[in-house]
């Protein structure tokens, strides 16, 4: 392995000619042993993320503490404010009023529930995130329109710039592009 | 039996796309200049917008007493005007999630503009509550913050509270589910730009987004995690809407099918407002491969449905009005259908229950002219629902000495005009500054052309 | 296709032995304690021809849609709508026996108003109960008819078309019948009480019975060396349990916005409904019908596994109907029987009755076609469907 590589290169990006490729290929590139690697499409690709055994997210866990937190809030500030802190007789109604707490408290269960989803999506997924290597390849441009990539990193334990290289483009690569960091 | 299928199963997207096609195609109206279409439809907007502005700063400035309020009609234009719009918000966030949970991939050609219309028209909403308290500028009143007034506090069990939560937490919602689901094509965009501040614009923008597999299986669980709660609040926001109503004691406004029955007339004219907006974006922006007669037919089935289902809700509280033998309810109902708001009332059947009967027909569905015709009905229909809700039910209630009518000033109609304005001046705006078809969801869900493989199923189902 | 009886002939001979004696139990029960025995009767013979009623509504709802997924199991709602004409039938005959339990009977007190007394005559009465049945059954049939129809001939686009039609046809005409039907049945025992709601709430109900139903017939039929093995796949299921989860929420959904109006305005007719039923010893029971149809299927169904678990499944299905049996007796029991709910022989009965009667019902009438409907043209979608 050659250590001024991997201090100039970020890794090899390599271009397959469509989705069922690149999902044949990153199967292939994962069970050869690779770990630091992922692959970029244009589109969600049905099997990608299996490919490189990335299966399970915490999201739904998130969401639910979302929604857990956000409920809970809703209806004790209610509670507090018109029990204890305010309490007001409206129409001889209970302070304790829960059949007209039920629609804030719903509220604010959707509302908790849904940021912690988006934020706890970007802050897994390292977004924002100004710059990547990946965006000084030029041919990169196309993996939001029409590319489909894989790129293995130096990083990876078994990097190595030749052999990593054969074995993308004997997973059927168009083309293997070094992608300085 | 594969051609019964693909007959059965029509192609999302026409015309033999690869899969830069569909980038170019959408993404190209908005390199290019605007045309002067375009320019025609929004000098109009701006025009009434500009009328809005003007109606709003005489308002306020003066005080609502230019309206024609009374004692009696406490609400009338401002309020029907209010749910008209938070209704026609709700077809976008139904396109967008409902649709999403079945699986009818035809809604990626429609989801997009469907939610960016979910964001206007919630704002225009928002417009008329504010003025009708009288003082906008202390609206703030409303939020439950610790405060040097007393402090006093809001009172929770006020449905008119509830508004605020629900309306709020909806146009945040909307907006956040607009956002993410234009992060792909934000990129997309970004990728396309030549080097310059309007790249450095849309990299901010993507939030540095590069479509990798993690990225996207998170995304794709997110979203669908998002559709899952924004369905229910969908419901629950012309929920808590037909609740102003329904939770009090007024004949005509106290009903127990108010929840479903709002939300079911909200996706009706919300139905109506997407087919009104998308015939129209798709020849403007020649994006008829991607609305094709397949999805202007199915958004007309669905709104059928919805018409039927409106339909039954008005036959159902005629109906219990007589069968429940309370002779207030009866007045109302029989005050609506031969009172001095008759053509109001029969405005509303006509239009909401009879006309979108054509829409049974398929000829009548592959009309598009017919449809935008039907579309547009439906829109007044709606309208003159919320209007004969609010105005029949207060103008003549239990005591015949305060029984009055009811007219719109000027004013209340220019501000109406100037919501107008003001939905029409973004939407514009939106189809120059964004994508207005979901990108990275056509390429997903649409069997595309050779040579880039076709894909076997969108990969967002596959969260599922 | 491996064709073994989904009832074992021992099976069949002793739940027949066991639902006619439950019968006979609950008939005695007529001349012993009939205000009881007869809201049993009427209970049990509702809640098998909403679970029927619903497999039709599935059906419809599914062409009209244009879903492909359900095509491999759909052979069990049809056998599900096959049911509609015996317990429509039942019904009936319970009404004509229990006239007089509705209080608007030429004994009862129906209010002064022309347009219920009208309404509520009983000859009308009965013979708008007998036309609905009547048109459920005939539509529900022709539905089941074309679908069994494709299994001689290929189908052509032209014959699908029309099952689409009869499906718009069916759901329109079912919209308004059922929610007359339900004000008919159940809301006119309580004369004087009212809610515009009451016809949605009860297709609410209807609805997570019938899924349930489907679930649990499913899960059995394709146990190894069943019909439906290896046909109705975990994705199926998985897409039951989604639905199953939704509407178990539309249900409360409808059920809290009934009980939250009436509450807020607190207007006496209207909260007469609630005040028997929330207030007392029905108390804990609408607590009961609230956990078993909303609460417990709602938490166990939220994480995707147990979407995907036939075991668990399974029980989520059995606890929904208990909860359907539940909702259904909230709604007859308070207003026949007044303010304290009783449990005994005629309860047990009429428990054992439907729980015997509906497999024998429906294991009839699956067994009477091919189980998987092999020309659809959206069978090869939905046997390789993967969600």
């Amino acid at each position: 392995m050659n250590t001024s590589d991997n201090n100039e290169l970020y890794g090899l990006l390599a271009e397959f000619p469509g989705p069922e490729p690149l999902v044949q290929a990153t199967a292939q590139v994962y069970a050869a042993g690779y770990r630091r690697l992922d692959a970029y499409a244009p589109m969600p690709v049905e099997g990608l993320a299996e490919a490189m055994n990335f299966r399970r997210t915490s999201m739904p866990l998130i969401v639910l503490i979302g929604g857990i937190i956000g409920g809970l809030s809703g209806y004790l500030l209610q509670y507090w404010v018109a029990v204890i802190e305010y309490p007001v007789n409206v129409g001889g109604r209970p302070l304790h009023s829960w059949p007209a707490f039920i629609p804030i408290t719903f509220e604010t269960t959707i509302l908790l529930g849904t940021f912690a989803g988006v934020f706890g999506m970007l802050a897994l997924n390292g977004l924002p995130r100004p710059h990547h290597p990946l965006f000084g390849v030029a041919q990169f441009k196309r993996a939001s329109r029409d590319g489909f990539f894989l790129c293995v990193e130096t990083s990876d334990r078994k990097f190595s710039l030749d052999q990593t290289r054969d074995l993308l483009t004997a997973a059927g690569a168009i083309e293997v592009i070094d992608v300085p960091r | 039996m594969p051609d019964s299928t693909t007959t059965l199963r029509p192609p999302l997207v026409t015309g033999d796309k690869t899969l830069s096609d569909v980038t170019r195609d959408i993404c190209e109206p908005m390199a290019r200049r605007p045309t002067a279409l375009w320019w025609g439809a929004f000098s109009i907007s701006v025009a009434a917008l500009l009328m809005g502005v003007v109606a709003v700063t005489y308002q306020i400035a003066t005080g609502i007493g230019v309206w024609g309020l009374n004692k009696t009609v406490g609400w009338a234009f401002d309020i029907t005007n209010f749910v008209f719009w938070v209704g026609i918000g709700h077809a976008g966030t139904l396109i967008s999630a409902v649709l999403f949970l079945f699986r009818q991939k035809w809604r990626t050609a429609v989801n997009r503009a469907a939610e960016a219309m979910t964001l206007f028209a919630v704002m225009c909403a928002g417009i008329f509550p504010l003025i009708h308290m009288g003082r906008p500028w202390l609206a703030f009143w409303m939020m439950p913050y610790p405060n040097t007034r007393g402090p006093l506090w809001v009172n929770f069990k006020s449905p008119l509270l509830w508004d605020v939560f629900a309306i709020s937490t909806y146009l945040l919602i909307s907006a956040v589910f607009w956002y993410v689901g234009l992060l792909p094509d934000l990129a997309t965009i970004r990728d396309r730009s030549a080097p310059g501040w309007r790249r450095r614009i849309f990299s901010l923008l993507c939030l540095g987004w590069d479509g990798s597999a993690r990225t996207w299986h998170r995304y794709e669980t997110v979203y669908l995690l998002l559709a899952g709660l924004a369905t229910p609040l969908v419901f629950s926001v012309h929920t808590i809407v037909s609740m102003d109503f329904a939770t009090a004691v007024i004949p005509g406004w106290h009903a127990t099918i108010f929840p479903p029955y709002f939300v079911a007339g909200a996706i009706f004219s919300g139905l109506a407002m997407v087919l009104t907006l998308m015939i129209i974006a798709r020849k403007v922006m020649s994006l008829e491969d991607y609305i094709t007669p397949m999805h202007i037919d199915r958004m007309c089935k669905l709104m059928l449905s919805m018409g039927c289902l409106v339909g039954l809700a008005y036959g159902t509280e005629f109906f219990i009005a007589f069968y429940g033998g309370n002779g207030f309810e009866q007045f109302v109902f029989l005050n609506r259908a031969f009172g001095p708001f008759a053509w109001a009332y029969w405005t509303m059947v006509v239009c909401n229950v009879g006309i979108p009967q054509l829409l049974w027909f398929r000829r009548v569905r592959a009309s598009l002219p017919l449809v935008f015709v039907i579309a547009i009905v439906v829109n007044i229909g709606m309208w003159f629902e919320r209007f004969v809700i609010i105005v029949t039910s207060l103008h003549r209630d239990f005591l015949p000495s305060s029984w009055a009518g009811y007219a719109p000033t000027i004013v209340e109609i220019a501000t109406f005009i100037g919501s107008f304005g003001l939905f029409f001046t973004c939407f514009l705006i939106f189809c120059r500054i964004a994508p207005v078809i979901a990108i990275a969801e056509v390429k997903g869900a649409a069997h595309l052309k050779k040579p880039h493989a076709p894909q076997r199923e969108s990969g967002a189902e596959k969260a599922a | 296709m491996p064709q073994s009886p989904s009832l074992s002939a021992a099976a069949r001979r002793s739940l027949s032995v066991v639902s006619v004696v439950s019968l006979a139990i609950l008939a005695s029960g007529l001349y012993f304690a009939p205000e009881r025995a007869w809201s049993n009767l009427l209970a049990a013979a509702l809640f098998l021809l909403t679970i029927g009623l619903g497999g039709t509504l599935f059906l419809a709802l599914a062409l009209i849609t244009g879903a492909g997924w359900h095509v491999a199991f759909r052979r069990v709602p049809e056998a599900m709508a096959m049911i509609v004409p015996l317990t429509g039938g039942a019904l009936l005959v319970v009404l004509a026996l229990g006239a007089q339990y509705y209080a608007w009977h030429p004994h009862g007190d129906v209010g002064t108003f022309w347009f219920k007394q009208f309404w509520l005559t009983p000859m009308f009465w009965f013979a708008r109960s007998a036309a609905y049945v009547i048109i459920w059954s005939v539509l529900g049939a022709l539905l089941v008819y074309r679908s069994r129809k494709q299994d001689t001939a290929p189908v052509n686009v032209q014959q699908h078309t029309g099952n689409v039609r009869l499906a718009a046809i069916f759901l329109a005409v079912y919209a308004i019948t059922f929610s007359l039907a339900s004000v008919d049945w159940l809301m006119a025992l309580d004369p004087m009480w009212y809610s515009t709601i009451w016809g949605i709430y009860n297709f609410a109900g209807m609805m997570v019975a019938t899924l349930a139903v489907i679930v649990i017939l499913c899960i059995v039929l394709s146990a190894p060396g069943r019909p439906l093995h290896g046909v109705f796949t975990t994705e199926h299921l998985h897409d039951l349990g989604k639905l199953l989860l939704s509407f178990s929420c539309f249900w409360m959904y409808i059920w809290f916005s009934q009980y939250m109006l009436i509450w807020y305005a607190n207007i006496p007719e209207e909260t007469s409904h609630f005040v028997t039923r929330t207030i007392g010893p029905w108390g804990p029971v609408v607590v009961a019908s609230l956990v078993l149809n909303w609460l417990a299927p709602f938490f166990i169904l939220l994480p995707r596994p147990s979407k995907r678990s036939r075991s668990v499944m399974l029980r989520v299905a059995v606890l929904i109907l208990v909860g359907r049996w539940v909702d259904v007796w909230l709604m007859i029991f308070p207003s026949t029987l007044g303010d304290t709910p009783a449990f005994g022989i005629w309860e047990l009965a009429a428990i054992a009755c439907v729980v015997t009667a509906a497999p024998l019902l429906l294991a009839r009438s699956f067994a009477s076609a091919p189980p998987v409907p092999v020309h659809d043209p959206f069978l090869p979608e939905s046997l390789h469907y993967h969600a």
